[in-house]
């Protein structure tokens, strides 16, 4: 009963269990039926604990997928540049090769981001409207408002 | 007339060396221009500028009646940044103000000679913005509109609509010059090309084409010289200003009387600067906050009352064999 508890067996489980035991009496004899009723339990959390390291591996296997490879690489290699009160935040962004930047326009006025050295750059933004460049080459990458020129940032690509 | 001095802001940026100096007394303005000039300006606040001394006097409304008759001058009309197609507070309704403006210039007494529109006639540059600016001018009762583009009139294809629609005889990136009664109108574009962490910028070809336009003008020629962002350094911080304006200017030394219209700013200021007076105008859209006193520029939001208080238009008036300009700024708001 202690046992039963401790893993975890719920009432419903509790009902369906002289039926295994039944059917387990049919391939046991009677000197293993005394203790039968002991090792029942065991068994049980023998198999439940199968079942959890399946779950265990499965839930391994989804983590290390390629799917989910993907997603995290999106997570680490993905950055945001915020355009808010005539600025670029952070004006100095530093990430690494293969990074996607994006840039999102928070003001009540068009902005574009545009490279000094023309290597990119955005259409007018307006409100909310984002722009994005993928950085594949290291190197410190200059860029401007073409429309409020004091307006100056740059991306640092390790 | 105290109550009419409250309606009416105008605060002066004393920048370096451009102190303001007031003389009420000697200010090159008649008894009939200054009736003349209160008739049109309604509410407003009188600018004479005059062999280099700048002069103000609050002005109270006064009847078409009460003005003298038209004198041998002409007059004309400055409206900036209408940003049609801005629907953000606190103006969600752009295209209404500007005919409140338009309304205005109607109702002036003698109509004026033309219009300039010194930039930012759209907000986005985009064509259905453009043509509700075309029609909604068409009413109004002066002939011809001159237009500068503002750097909102340029975006994404370096303005090359702008020039196809307000700028068909324009030289490069829409300058140009026309003369008008005896005074020499030039427009400058201020707003292309402009350099990471720079000003507003005029650039060699331009600055060349001016030193050939006013080349062969006498000394004694008033010239009004116009365009979107301020040729005089009002706030660097915001790039409220012009790199290579100087240059420019250096040009127009020589010229007994220099009126410089700008605007970009959204409200007024001014400087005198020996024969040259600066200026800038109200929008019709929405006011901006004074230099310093917001994180940044950029549309201020105020209270639905206060906007139209904030907005506005500029009238300029010259006088023939005079060296003066009367440049007077009135607001949307009363009578």
């Amino acid at each position: 009963m202690t046992m039963k508890m401790k893993i975890g067996m719920t009432p419903l489980q509790n009902s369906v269990y002289p039926a295994a035991a039944d059917v387990s009496r049919l391939h046991f004899s009677w000197i293993f039926d005394g203790i039968s009723a002991y090792l029942r339990p065991l068994l049980k959390f023998c198999r439940s604990l199968k079942i959890l390291l399946k779950m265990i591996a499965v839930i391994a296997g989804l983590w290390l997928s390629p799917l989910n490879l993907m997603a995290e690489g999106a997570g680490t290699n993905s950055a945001e540049v915020t355009i808010d009160n005539f600025n670029f935040t952070p004006p100095a962004l530093t990430v690494s090769a293969g990074t996607k930047v994006t840039w999102v326009n928070k003001d009540d006025v068009p902005h574009t981001v545009t490279s000094d050295d023309k290597l990119f750059g955005s259409r007018a933004l307006d409100t909310d409207d984002t722009f994005s460049f993928t950085f594949q080459t290291p190197g410190t990458y200059a860029y401007y408002c073409s429309v409020h020129p004091k307006m100056t940032g740059k991306v640092i690509v390790k | 007339m105290q109550n009419n001095k409250k309606k009416i802001e105008i605060r002066f940026l004393e920048a370096g060396t451009g102190h303001i100096e007031h003389n009420l007394e000697n200010d090159g303005v008649d008894r009939r221009g200054f009736l003349k000039c209160m008739a049109w300006a309604g509410t407003g606040m009188l600018w004479t500028i005059s062999g280099g001394v700048l002069a103000s006097k609050i002005l109270s409304p006064v009847s078409a009646a009460a003005a003298d008759s038209p004198m041998g001058g002409f007059s004309f009309v400055q409206i900036s940044d209408s940003h049609i197609g801005f629907n953000k507070p606190a103006n969600p309704d752009v295209i209404g103000t500007f005919k409140e403006a338009i309304a205005r210039i109607n109702a002036l007494p003698n109509a004026p000679d033309f219009i300039l529109h010194t930039g930012d006639l759209s907000h986005l540059s985009e064509a259905e913005e453009f043509d509700a600016l075309e029609q909604l001018l068409k009413n109004t009762k002066a002939g011809k509109v001159f237009y500068v583009p503002g750097e909102h009139d340029v975006l994404n294809d370096n303005g090359k609509q702008y020039r196809e629609r307000f700028g068909k005889d324009s030289k490069g990136d829409g300058w140009y010059s026309f003369d008008h009664k005896g005074v020499h109108f030039i427009g400058l574009v201020n707003v292309m090309n402009l350099k990471p962490g720079g000003l507003g910028y005029l650039g060699n070809d331009q600055l060349e084409w001016l030193e050939d336009d006013v080349a062969h003008l006498a000394d004694s020629t008033p010239i009004v010289v116009f365009a979107h962002v301020p040729l005089w350094t009002v706030y660097p911080d915001w790039g409220w200003g012009t790199d290579d304006a100087g240059q420019a200017l250096s040009y127009l030394k020589r010229f007994g009387s220099v009126t410089v219209l700008n605007g970009h700013i959204h409200q007024v200021q001014q400087k005198i600067e020996g024969k040259v007076s600066f200026h800038t105008a109200l929008s019709t859209a929405f006011p901006q906050p004074q230099p310093g006193t917001a994180p940044s520029p950029g549309p201020m939001k105020v209270p639905a009352d206060k906007l139209r208080t904030m907005l506005g238009l500029t009238s300029v008036n010259y006088v023939q064999g005079r060296n003066a300009l009367a440049v007077v700024d009135s607001t949307l708001a009363g009578s």
